[in-house]
Parts: structure tokens; C-alpha cells; sequence
């Protein structure tokens, strides 16, 4: 169900984006978005709706950061170490709090996990594109010589996509250098 | 005292379930109220505040699922079913829980601003990693390289906790299998069998 956007509100679904990713869908009321967006809770409800502005915060989030992270790595021409640029680049991100709270992804898929439906087509479109991103970064360093396995490709594709959940939860206790270390050795477990 | 203890205990597993269904934040006093039926004089007279109501029910969930999911560690089995099945019993729908891990959950909302929910977080991944460590301190084909296995497993179950919970039964067990594939293949006569 294509909605078209004109700038103004995608200004509106970024300001929200913010609101959702600290507080968690469930944790904002239609007032609090009135009171954040600056506009009126009548308009909230009626023109926008906290289900919208959700889904379109969520589809932000893809669009203007996780797609253009995926597609540098499946554009560079390195191997294993693109892997190795992402999953330090999310560190940084999360610890230096450019993400506001963890991954919004994770956060949503934790939060939101009795009512998929609301989000699935986004679901689809995040994971398909970094699994695809991955499977390409995993045969060019196959090509490169820098996998032992190169037969294993799937299971390492499916193993790295779970990373990102994991990082997820031990940034909140490991400092930058066990979190790098720790990628590292994960990456080790491929070569 | 006996009474007490009974009613507190009842209460907090309606806490937990109520925290774990909707989030610690958007559930309000009201909610707690009409789902434990206690009033809020006495939620308060027992616990203090709301977040004395979550650690109560934190340490409830710690004593009374926690510590006898952990006991399976020492079960004496191949060392793959072992941690197949610990991972798992987080994860079965057979019962009345949610799926998942109710302090993983917690600290997913909540850990980046309250510092003793971080510390939660921190004590229970630590005792996690010890308790695997001497488990796999106990196999012979783990034995040499326990301490490295059991920070990657760590890592394992932090990934599973979060995502499996939009998984499938099928898309749960592939994850943890090919997990623990990947993770003991290094170095060990493990890989020649898997």
C-alpha cells in the first residue's frame, strides 16, 4: 500500500523515528507524539495514526541506514573484512549513541513480537536485503581465498545474520575493545 | 508470614507476565493493580515503587526458572544435545510463558538508562558463561579451548533470545544448531564430525 510522502512528513517520521527507537512502540502514547511532533492529538489520530507513523519510522530506518550500510560492504572489494567494517561501524554507532537506543530493529522485533503483522513487510525487505548483502560479501571472499569451507556459505550467511542481535544485547555491557574482539573471533570462525 | 510469602510470590508472576506481554514502560500502576488485584497501597507498602515491583519480579523469575534451566547444563549427555536443549527450554510455546528470556527482554528496553537493570543483565550473561565454560571444561573434544566457546555460546544465546522469539519451532532449532556448528568448529576434532 504505497503512501506518497512529501517532505514535511518525512521531517514528522524521523522526529517520531526518535520517540519510537528510545521509547519503544509501545511506550508512546498518540499524545506523545502530539506533544513531540508539535502537532494536535486530533491530528494524530485522525490524518497520521501512531500504527503509520510507526510503520513508516521503521521503513526510514531501512531506506537511510540500513541499506546504504549494506550496500557499501556488497560494493567494496574487500572479503571477510567488509564483515569486519559493518560490525565495527555498528559498534561505534551503538556506542557512541548516533543509534539512540540499541538497533531499532531488534528493539522492535523484541518488542513487537506478537504483533508481526504490523511490521512484517518491513521485516522481509531488511532481512532479505542483508541476507542477499551477505551471501554476496561471503562468495567474493570465497573467491579471494580467505574461506575454508566455501561449501558453507548458507550456514556462515545465516550464522552472521544473527550477529546483529547479539551485538545488540552485549554492547549494553562490554566495552569497545571486547565487543571488536569479539566480532573478530567471530569472523575467525569463518576463515 | 507464610500467607504473605504466597500472595507476594502469586503477584510478582502476574508482574512478570504483564512486563514480559507488554513492556516494562508502557504498563501502568493500574494494570498491575487490576491484574494482581492488590491495591496500590499495599503494591507500594510491599515493594516501594514500580521498579521495586519489576525486581522483585526479576529475582522471582531468577529463583524459580532460571536456576532449574541452568541445573540442565549438568546433564550427562553429548555436549551438542546438551546445549541444544538449554537454548531450547527458553524457547519451547508448550507452556503459559512467553518465549524467550524474561531478563534478556527486560534488558532490552531497559538497560541502556537504568544502571542496576545493567548490572541484572551483566550478573546472569557472567554466571551464564562460567556455567558453560565448566561445562565445557567437562567434555574432552571442548576441554582445551572452554573459555573461548563459552563466550561465543554466550554470545550465541543473546542472538537467539532476541531474535528466535519471531522465529519458527524450525527457524529456532537452525539457528542454535548451525550456531553451535560454527562456533565449536575451530579447533577442535569436533568439525571432522559435523
Amino acid at each position: 500500500m504505497p503512501r506518497t510522502l512529501n517532505n514535511t512528513y518525512i521531517e514528522l517520521v524521523q522526529k517520531a523515528q526518535y520517540l519510537f527507537w528510545v521509547k519503544g512502540f509501545k511506550g508512546v502514547t498518540s499524545e506523545d507524539l502530539a506533544e513531540h511532533l508539535k502537532v494536535s492529538v486530533s491530528t494524530i489520530y485522525n490524518k497520521y495514526t501512531k500504527d503509520l507513523l510507526f510503520i513508516d519510522a521503521l521503513e526510514d530506518y531501512v531506506i537511510s541506514i540500513s541499506d546504504p550500510i549494506l550496500t557499501e560492504i556488497r560494493n567494496s572489494n574487500k572479503g571477510l573484512d567488509s564483515f569486519r567494517d559493518f560490525f565495527y561501524t555498528l559498534i561505534d554507532a551503538l556506542l557512541n549513541k548516533t543509534f539512540p537506543k540499541s538497533c531499532l530493529m531488534v528493539n522492535t522485533v523484541v518488542e513487537l513480537r506478537h504483533e508481526q503483522d504490523l511490521v512484517s513487510d518491513v521485516y522481509k525487505r531488511y532481512f532479505g536485503n542483508m541476507k542477499e548483502s551477505y551471501r554476496v560479501v561471503l562468495k567474493r571472499a570465497a573467491g579471494l581465498n580467505e574461506l575454508k569451507y566455501p561449501e558453507r556459505i548458507e550456514k556462515y550467511t545465516e550464522f552472521l545474520i544473527g550477529v546483529i542481535f547479539g551485538l545488540s544485547i552485549l554492547y549494553k555491557i562490554k566495552t569497545r575493545e571486547e565487543l571488536r574482539e569479539y566480532i573478530d573471533e567471530q569472523i575467525s570462525m569463518i576463515e | 508470614m507464610r500467607y504473605k510469602e504466597f500472595n507476594r510470590n502469586s503477584v510478582l508472576e502476574k508482574c512478570i507476565n504483564l512486563f514480559w506481554k507488554n513492556g516494562y514502560r508502557s504498563c501502568s500502576i493500574n494494570e498491575i493493580v487490576s491484574n494482581t488485584r492488590v491495591n496500590r497501597f499495599s503494591l507500594y507498602d510491599e515493594f516501594q515503587d514500580k521498579e521495586g515491583i519489576l525486581f522483585g519480579a526479576l529475582e522471582l523469575y531468577n529463583e524459580r526458572y532460571i536456576n532449574k534451566i541452568f541445573e540442565r547444563l549438568n546433564q550427562n549427555k553429548p555436549i551438542r544435545n546438551v546445549l541444544v536443549e538449554f537454548y531450547m527450554s527458553f524457547l519451547s510455546n508448550n507452556n503459559s510463558r512467553p518465549s524467550g528470556c524474561f531478563i534478556i527482554h527486560t534488558a532490552t528496553e531497559l538497560a541502556d538508562n537504568n544502571i542496576k537493570i545493567k548490572k541484572v543483565l551483566d550478573n546472569y550473561l557472567s554466571e551464564l558463561e562460567e556455567r558453560l565454560e565448566s561445562l565445557l571444561q567437562s567434555h574432552p573434544e571442548t576441554k582445551s579451548n572452554a573459555k573461548f566457546y563459552a563466550k561465543h555460546l554466550t554470545g550465541l544465546f543473546c542472538t537467539s533470545m532476541c531474535f528466535s522469539v519471531i522465529q519458527s519451532h524450525e527457524e529456532r532449532l537452525s539457528l542454535i544448531n548451525n550456531g553451535i556448528n560454527v562456533i565449536l568448529k575451530k579447533n577442535t576434532n569436533y568439525a571432522a564430525n559435523s
